[in-house]
């Protein structure tokens, strides 16, 4: 991500490639690490998501430099191997189709079981609850999506082959990118 | 859950997005560099849909009192803490 934030503030060479990282790496360890590295000096930034880090903002003990979104969708589902599974159809995406009906159907049960069970506020609880956008229908992926993730990994150096593109990430028995 | 597709411990996994891709990325250039001939899937695991549409959204941060570090733009150049190393 932090190569995306690079990029749009247009620090990155105007190239497809692997650039040299934009900022220097200090690896922290996880998100309390992260904390204290910014408040000794270790680090000068750090970046976590928005609702988890709010409450840190809220109470003082981090300070908000801004806020960066994914180019690309947040979450996917992935399975074995390199072929469609067909079973997917008939048991997991029926019981999302459920899950995600409920979620839409149920704000205030959604809110209260964030507010109860997660350590985050009303307040906060129904923003994230307005910015979750789940799909109408399941087993497509995003073209777009995919392929800002693909450019971003690869001005990151993580892909290196040119044979590697956004319809490599798919099934290669069913076309499912749209 | 990467590790789990490869050993044929998971049929399915739910993720963020530009961890498959980069895990896919991994299987891929190994795929590359071992067997560039083999007409084998390459694949331990795949895509195979979107589970949330909408992007994640990361806040950025810096310590409570430093002043040093005031805005985006003048975050270039600088140290930024990360987990872990990314592959």
């Amino acid at each position: 991500m932090s190569t995306v934030l690079a990029d749009q503030q247009f620090w990155l060479k105007p190239s497809s490639k692997q650039q040299p990282p934009p900022f220097e790496p200090v690896v922290c360890g996880p998100f309390a690490d992260l904390r204290t590295a910014v408040n000794r000096s270790k680090a000068d930034f750090f970046m976590w998501e928005h609702f988890t880090t709010k409450k840190y903002w809220d109470n003082g003990s981090l300070k908000r430099i801004g806020d960066i979104a994914t180019p690309w969708n947040g979450w996917h589902v992935a399975v074995r191997g390199a072929e469609a599974d067909p079973r997917l159809n008939y048991t997991l995406y029926p019981a999302l189709a459920r899950g995600i009906k409920y979620f839409r159907d149920e704000k205030n049960e959604a809110v209260d079981w964030i507010c109860d069970n997660m350590e985050y506020s009303r307040e906060d609880a129904e923003a994230w609850y307005k910015e979750v956008i789940f799909p109408n229908a399941l087993g497509s992926s995003n073209e777009k999506g995919i392929k800002a993730a693909v450019d971003s990994l690869r001005k990151a150096g993580i892909i290196q082959s040119n044979e590697f593109q956004p319809s490599s990430v798919m099934s290669v028995s069913e076309k499912r990118l749209v | 859950m990467i590790e789990a597709f490869a050993a044929n411990e998971i049929d399915v996994g739910i993720g963020l997005t530009e961890a498959w891709v980069a895990g896919m990325a991994r299987d891929h250039a190994r795929h590359m560099k071992d067997k560039p001939d083999s007409k084998e899937p390459w694949q331990t695991f795949h895509v195979d849909g979107t589970y949330v549409e909408s992007p994640l959204r990361w806040g950025i941060s810096t310590g409570a009192d430093r002043a040093d570090v005031t805005n985006v733009k003048g975050l270039k150049g600088m140290k930024v803490g990360i987990s872990r190393m990314g592959r």
